[in-house]
């Protein structure tokens, strides 16, 4: 046989090494033992937020009338509230709307 | 050296390209079905490689938690909301405007988040799959991502529109009172 086939044939056998003759390792599936059961995580109902709302505000209360250094909300905590409010309704919708186009 | 003989190569060679075909051949899977959301009953599943289902379910299982994050969020979004409520009624009186604001939106998150529980029920059960996520009955496994995502894009839809009516109402009750300090 000739050097110059030899030489065709063993660059034909290296080009179809190096171009992989296995399946991409990104299309394949996760081991067993590495793949976990799904998560499933169960938000609570507000229903019970409403309750502890309610507490919260008694024990507010509470405190307002027991405590002498008690301090009315200053005009900062309000607005800190605000921005909270403001930041977190920006921040879902955004999240969300990344959601549409790639959940 | 002992030369190979040309048949030998011939054949090893062959033999190679065959292999080369029949690997990317037979495992054509793409997470083109995956990363598309609106990927539901709807579209035909003739074409469709268990591959593909698989990785369908996988996605599917990391958008749910990713969505639940939000629902997670949105949900802790009622207790800065009800603070200022409580501060605006000792300073201003009665806030009806927020209150009404607050109450809206409990509603819409909780029927929300039914749905979105329904998606991680369908989705948490698994069904037409194996513990390694390996598709063990395809029709089962087609009905599972497919309601699944059905109802993960219902979920979030209902919540953003939630969000939204709330941020736009919100908004209106904020201009009010920077108007009325003015």
């Amino acid at each position: 046989m000739s050097a110059k086939r030899i030489s065709l044939l063993v660059t034909i056998i290296i080009s179809l090494l190096v171009t992989g003759c296995g399946t991409d390792t990104k299309s394949q599936l996760k081991p067993p033992g590495v793949y976990r059961d799904p998560q499933v995580q169960i938000t609570h109902a507000p229903t019970e937020l409403a309750e502890i709302a309610t507490v919260e505000a008694d024990a507010s209360e509470t405190a307002q009338a027991g405590d002498p250094f008690y301090v009315e909300p200053t005009e900062d905590e309000a607005q800190a509230l605000m921005d909270e409010i403001d930041n977190s309704l920006s921040d879902i919708e955004n999240k969300l709307d990344r959601m549409n186009t790639n959940p | 050296m002992r030369s190979i003989p040309m048949k030998v190569i011939t054949a090893a060679s062959i033999l190679m390209i065959v292999a080369t075909f029949l690997f990317t051949a037979a495992a054509p899977a793409t997470n083109v079905y995956a990363s598309d959301p609106y990927m539901d009953k709807t579209i035909p599943t003739s074409g469709m490689t268990n591959k593909d289902i698989e990785y369908m379910n996988q996605h599917e299982i990391a958008w749910m938690i990713s969505q639940n994050s939000v629902f997670n969020a949105a949900l802790q979004l009622e207790a800065p909301f009800q603070k200022l409520i409580d501060l605006m009624v000792k300073r201003h009186g009665p806030a009806p405007t927020l209150d009404i604001t607050l109450g809206t939106y409990d509603t819409s998150f909780i029927a929300a988040q039914k749905v979105q529980l329904e998606a991680a029920k369908i989705i948490g059960a698994q069904s037409g799959f194996d513990a390694q996520g390996h598709v063990k009955n395809r029709e089962w496994a087609l009905q599972t991502v497919t309601n699944g995502r059905e109802s993960l894009r219902n979920a979030r839809l209902q919540l953003l529109v939630a969000i939204r009516k709330l941020h736009r109402d919100y908004a209106a009750w904020h201009n009010l009172l920077i108007n009325h300090i003015k």
